[in-house]
């Protein structure tokens, strides 16, 4: 079985937003990567701990 | 400058009269923010490949920031006459026709072109038989705008994807490159 890992920091999302507005747009499209990669069949394989989130990606998933 | 629906309907009018036959598997060509065309072939051979399919044209268009969209695909399609008070549904309707029909879609809405087939030709519906709806799944595949993803995020999301598209043998072309390679 085929198991693909890739890892998702969430520590800078917010850099580079000068308003508020700015900070949403990126929390949005920080949401928006997620669930493109929940919708290729992606799961969070342990808690998020210390902003290291481990997801797991199995075949046939 | 990218081009309107009206336009990707007229290519696909073009695209149609050198490269229809029956069975061909449906075209879908996306138009990213940045005008870079990506090809996406769409396969299946029944409906839980088609499921599979769509959702991986649908992760596709949010990881290239595809905003408008050009299927060309066979369909069912509903007769009625405009007093009629119900429009069948063509998956339930026994009288229903095979047509192919041509969607270009954006974030506003979906413009389409109907195209009967009459003795193994395709015939352009003539525009005054009026098309209450173009719906389905083939108008479904753009990410809601507030679900748009900035290009820097994109290029790190299609790095993160990159297996997972070719473990699906998902190919697809983007400016005249082979994104497999």
């Amino acid at each position: 079985m085929t198991i693909n890992r890739i890892i998702i920091r969430a520590k800078e999302i917010l850099d580079g937003a000068k308003t508020i507005d700015e900070m949403i747009e990126k929390v949005n499209a920080f949401a928006a990567c997620l669930e493109v990669l929940k919708s290729a069949g992606y799961k969070l394989q342990d808690p998020v701990e210390n902003d290291y989130a481990y997801l797991r990606q199995e075949e046939g998933q | 400058m990218k081009p309107t629906l009206k336009e990707l309907l007229e290519y696909a009018d073009e695209w149609l009269k050198t490269n229809w036959e029956y069975g061909r598997p449906p075209l879908l060509m996306g138009i990213t923010e940045e005008s870079e065309i990506v090809f996406i072939p769409l396969v299946f051979r029944d409906y839980k490949e088609k499921q599979n399919a769509l959702i991986n044209a649908r992760i596709a268009f949010a990881v290239f920031g595809v905003d408008r969209y050009l299927s060309i695909s066979e369909s069912w399609m509903s007769f009625a006459k405009p007093s009629a008070d119900i429009i069948p549904t063509p998956s339930r309707d026994p009288n229903r026709t095979e047509v192919v029909m041509a969607l270009a879609v954006d974030r506003n809405g979906t413009d389409g072109q109907v195209y009967t087939i009459s003795n193994g030709l395709l015939e352009k519906m003539p525009s005054d038989e009026e098309v209450s709806s173009f719906s389905g799944t083939f108008t479904e595949l753009l990410p809601e705008e507030s679900k748009r993803i900035p290009k820097l995020l994109r290029d790190e999301l299609f790095r993160k994807l990159k297996h997972h598209f070719k473990r699906e043998q998902f190919k697809f072309v983007r400016g005249g490159k082979n994104d497999d390679q």
